[in-house]
């Protein structure tokens, strides 16, 4: 039988976790090379709003926590297929062409293009389910020969914890699912950036390579492999090929399950603090009462959480 | 990948045949087998050597000569490549194109005065001088070893630009006249001379070129000063 039992009202545990939520951030970046693209990504995101739910089964589900994504940029490199002109045959012959002029290529090798798609301001959704656990923490930083006492009255502390946190939670996350203005998007990025490519040239010479090119969305979306679906195409790329959705999970996962906890309760815990004795005789102070949790075990049941201690 | 604009491709004004740029090229057919080694200048001074062999029996019709590539180059290291890319010969029934992938004022000379096999300042019946015209305007075409005049009107329309690749090269003969005398092109679209006299085709852009209008200008910012604390991961 436990030797003490603290419980939390639902409300309380709101609060708890409130905390931790507006604490957490995520931010990464990446790139790689799918042959005939570059790709990378730069995204940042924080959370938002989410119900928390005590169940009766020693549960806690956390719903509609909204990803903010604060940054969400896409960013694709792309070679652009040798602009050339000339070649054309002055000779035909029924076996083939007898006499063909030298090709001129406008620029020395493939030009690059590189464009970003700014793909924030929408947002996605992620649930957490997950049993509640105390771990005990020992802090690394603590001598061998300390004793709790001392590790306590050190300054910075190195006293030990229970830290409160979800149990190896299951976290089911929205795939990132990009606004469908998106082929607007990547078509405006694609011209700015040709645009930019040769932005020195008269505009007659421009005029002339945009017709050697054709349309250029056209010729990036055959480069990239594009369907007929950008939005589905981008999403898988940043879902699937890159394995954010994955990364993203797993952040929360070691989030909530191992780097942040709901909350903590010193060890040995202080029952009555130091306070100055009343006495006429002994010390001036006399020293807090504390007492060391021998084991801490948590559940939860639609309303309350409950925690159990054995002391001594 | 960095690519580097051919600026020279869209700064030409003047092209001819007797000093070859990037959008020019010259066509002789050797009808001699031998080894033919050849001068080749830049703006009149010489700048190297090629040697190239036409045979009876090769197999190339065509055989491309880069003369940009001759440069310091004492000719027994070929600096060319053929239209197969596979050797430096070419049939006797085939035929040499000169041409240059950068600067301009190239010739190319075997032999020298009456005695030259082949001179690229001075054409002859059966050669070729083959170009290209980028920029929309109106040129003047004439031929300075003879009286011929003419001209072409460059033009370039929305509605070319969706048929630049179906463009075929427009042909004039070169006699005592031009055939055609005045006609039209659109950029990109080839113009090929064809010459049965003594020429040198020189063709000059009529009209000044108009300024373009300003684009604005690029700002710089000094970079920010780096901060001194540790950067934070990112995850």
């Amino acid at each position: 039988m436990a030797n003490l039992t603290i419980a939390v009202s639902e409300g309380s545990f709101v609060r708890l976790f409130n905390a931790i939520r507006d604490n957490f951030t995520f931010a990464a970046a990446d790139s790689a090379d799918f042959g005939p693209f570059t790709a990378s990504y730069d995204v940042a995101f924080h959370l938002e709003n989410g119900s928390v739910d005590l169940r009766s089964d020693n549960t806690v589900k956390v719903d509609e926590l909204d990803i903010k994504w604060d940054k969400l940029d896409l960013s694709l490199g792309i070679d652009i297929p040798s602009i050339c002109i000339g070649g054309w045959c002055i000779i035909p012959t029924p076996f083939g062409c007898a006499l063909r002029l030298p090709r001129i290529c406008i620029f020395d090798d493939d030009p690059d293009i590189s464009l970003t798609l700014p793909l924030g301001g929408i947002t996605s959704e992620v649930s957490l389910t997950g049993r509640l656990v105390m771990r005990h923490f020992v802090n690394p930083a603590r001598p061998p020969g300390m004793n709790a006492w001392d590790a306590q009255d050190a300054v910075p502390s190195l006293a030990s914890e229970w830290r409160l946190f979800f149990d190896d939670p299951i976290v089911d996350i929205d795939p990132i699912d990009v606004a469908d203005t998106v082929g607007d998007q990547l078509e405006a990025a694609v011209n700015a950036a040709v645009d930019n490519l040769l932005f020195f040239l008269p505009g007659w010479a421009r005029d002339i390579i945009n017709g050697i090119l054709g349309p250029v969305i056209d010729l990036v979306r055959a480069i990239l492999d594009i369907p007929d679906d950008i939005q589905e195409w981008i999403s898988d790329l940043l879902n699937v090929s890159f394995g954010l959705l994955d990364i993203i999970a797993q952040f929360i996962i070691d989030y909530f399950g191992d780097k942040t906890s709901l909350t903590a309760i010193e060890d040995p815990y202080p029952l009555l603090p130091a306070t100055a004795n009343p006495n006429n005789f002994g010390p001036a102070m006399l020293i807090p009462v504390k007492i060391p949790i021998r084991k801490l075990n948590v559940f939860n049941t639609d309303v309350e959480m409950v925690l159990e201690a054995d002391i001594g | 990948m960095l690519a580097t604009l051919n600026r020279q491709l869209f700064e030409a004004t003047v092209f001819d045949s007797g000093a070859l740029g990037l959008t020019t090229s010259v066509v002789h057919q050797f009808t001699v087998a031998g080894i033919y080694a050849a001068t080749v200048r830049k703006n009149g001074k010489p700048m190297g050597n090629v040697t190239f062999e036409v045979r009876d029996d090769a197999a190339a019709m065509q055989l491309d000569i880069d003369l940009a590539k001759s440069q310091g180059s004492s000719g027994n290291e070929c600096c060319c490549g053929s239209h197969d890319g596979a050797s430096h010969s070419v049939s006797t029934k085939g035929y040499v194109v000169f041409h240059t992938t950068s600067g301009t004022g190239w010739s190319v000379h075997i032999g020298e005065g009456k005695q030259a096999t082949f001179d690229s300042t001075r054409l002859t019946k059966g050669d070729i001088f083959a170009l290209t015209l980028l920029e929309p305007t109106r040129y003047k075409i004439e031929n300075k070893l003879g009286t011929a005049k003419g001209s072409v009107e460059v033009g370039l329309t929305q509605a070319d630009l969706k048929r630049l690749s179906e463009l075929k090269p427009v042909m004039v003969t070169v006699g005592k006249s031009f055939d055609p005398e005045h006609f039209k092109l659109i950029s990109t679209q080839g113009l090929v001379f064809r010459v049965e006299t003594d020429a040198r085709i020189v063709i000059t852009r009529q009209e000044k070129r108009k300024a373009e209008p300003k684009r604005g200008r690029i700002r710089f910012h000094r970079p920010k000063a780096a901060e001194t604390r540790p950067t934070r991961k990112a995850s």
